[in-house]
């Protein structure tokens, strides 16, 4: 269980403390900031919104039986990484934090908009895009909560923007970048079977079930942890797991040994 | 979108990040604090005009309930107004929402409140005394909603959702309970077929509103990329 605010985090040790003490503590995950009494109406009324939610997870664990910092079934807690502390300082206001939150970010969106773009130009394009969203919508972001799945979801609606507004130029493109791609560090004989094991694997990924297949990309290609994919596919953690675990079966009886 | 081999790919150009860098600091944006406060302020107001269009009209009559009845029934329906209230303002504490509470609070709200109904009737030592049979409930209460609904939607306008269609009917939804609510301190008439059809039945219909104007409503429309 994450708590979406320090206070939130702070009043439930608190409230541990004095109300459930058989809880196990060190399942909590805290990020304790200094308390500021005189801080501004907003973080005021974030504490009382936080004070609020710890009241109320703790009713309902009385009211259940059962212990709230514990993990749903399937549930893996990420502990908040540098990101996401730049995105709350970014969304607080702090402008230079958006440098920090760009070198930790663009490789990995880079990444995941070359392998489906195909076109180094058209993929900087919807990066840049993308960072000015994540600018325009700095507001809205939930302080305490993970940048990289709302990144990804900025991400993947733009890039379907692109592709659907892109249309035949696709096949063009491609061809274009797999001639950038090729690693000249490599020996020929090599490359050629990776590339004939690699148009196997694509060939038998485009075959599988998008929803199979998005959950299978974005955990082994895109390196996104369960939780993150699960956030930007907007199903559960164990739903991720499954389809992830299914493609692989069908990659697997498909190719063989090779892919291992 | 096929998905192709991924071959060794191309680093990231150093000149894409002052690119974005500059291109970011071209545009000025709200940060937390002052969204924050943003939304606040239109949520008070919002629902402050539906209070003041429900003094207009008459405010609180109370007639010839019971008073324990009616008691019961605030208080009970108050509880889920702002427990409703309470999800839709935290999303969860995720910025992209959490969809098992917004779809949960589209299902569970009219639940709830048939249930507070059917309690509280219970409780009623007159029931069906005053029947009604128009629909004036069922359009006064979407009245009362409509403001706070398209104040929270206003609010909410470029935030990031993974399920914006369930989101805004969720903001729909728990508006719709607080202009019922609204509606039942109004309305005398504390038949349990009246309460249903007219304070009840608007929940449903403003969550299928919200689900079907909701990628509209809440999308802030293109803009310039600013991109080179």
């Amino acid at each position: 269980m994450r708590f979406t605010t320090d206070y939130g985090a702070r009043f439930w040790r608190w409230y541990l403390h004095a109300a459930a003490p058989t809880c196990h503590l060190e399942s909590l995950d805290f990020q304790l900031l200094d308390f500021e009494p005189n801080g501004s109406l907003n973080r005021r009324l974030n504490m009382l919104g936080a004070v609020i939610e710890a009241f109320v997870s703790g009713l309902v664990a009385f009211a259940v039986g059962t212990d709230p910092t514990a993990l749903a079934d399937g549930e893996v807690d990420v502990p908040l990484v540098a990101e996401d502390e730049a995105m709350a300082r970014y969304s607080r206001g702090e402008d230079k934090a958006m440098g920090e939150l760009y070198d930790r970010l663009a490789p990995r969106l880079y990444q995941f908009l070359l392998r489906r773009l195909r076109h180094q130009a058209e993929a900087e394009d919807v990066l840049q895009q993308t960072f000015l969203q994540i600018h325009r919508a700095r507001g809205t972001f939930v302080s305490g909560s993970r940048v990289a799945p709302w990144a990804f979801v900025i991400c993947r609606r733009l890039l379907v923007d692109r592709v659907r507004s892109r249309g035949s130029r696709e096949s063009k493109a491609s061809q274009e970048l797999d001639e950038k791609m090729v690693d000249p560090r490599g020996d020929v004989e090599s490359m050629v079977y990776a590339r004939e094991l690699g148009e196997q694997a694509a060939k038998v990924l485009d075959a599988l079930p998008a929803a199979q297949r998005h959950a299978f990309v974005m955990l082994r290609i895109d390196q996104l942890s369960v939780v993150e994919a699960a956030d930007v596919l907007g199903i559960s953690v164990s739903a991720v797991k499954l389809r992830a675990h299914r493609a692989y079966v069908a990659l697997e009886e498909q190719l063989g040994a090779s892919i291992t | 979108m096929s998905h192709a081999p991924p071959p060794p790919s191309p680093q990231l150009p150093p000149a894409l990040r002052d690119r974005v860098l500059a291109a970011v600091q071209e545009e000025p944006a709200e940060t937390q604090g002052s969204w924050l406060k943003r939304r606040t302020i239109i949520l008070v107001l919002s629902s402050l005009g539906a209070v003041a269009l429900f003094f207009a009209m008459g405010g609180l009559k109370v007639a010839d309930r019971d008073f324990r009845y009616l008691s019961v029934l605030s208080l009970a329906w108050a509880l889920v107004t702002v427990m409703c209230t309470y999800v839709v303002v935290r999303r969860g504490g995720s910025s992209v929402g959490v969809e098992r509470n917004v779809v949960g609070l589209v299902f569970a709200s009219p639940l709830a409140l048939v249930l507070v109904v059917l309690f509280a009737g219970q409780l009623d030592p007159n029931p069906g005394l005053v029947p009604r049979k128009d629909l004036s409930c069922l359009i006064l209460s979407m009245v009362f909603a409509g403001l706070p609904a398209v104040g929270t939607i206003m609010a909410h306008r470029g935030a990031v959702f993974i399920r914006r269609r369930w989101f805004a009917a969720a903001v729909a939804s728990s508006a719709a309970v607080f202009g019922c609510f609204l509606m039942m301190l109004k309305c005398p008439c504390h038949e349990i077929g009246h309460l249903l059809i007219g304070h009840v039945l608007p929940v449903v219909i403003f969550a299928g509103i919200g689900w079907a104007l909701g990628v509209a409503a809440l999308s802030l429309g293109k803009k310039k990329s600013g991109s080179g």
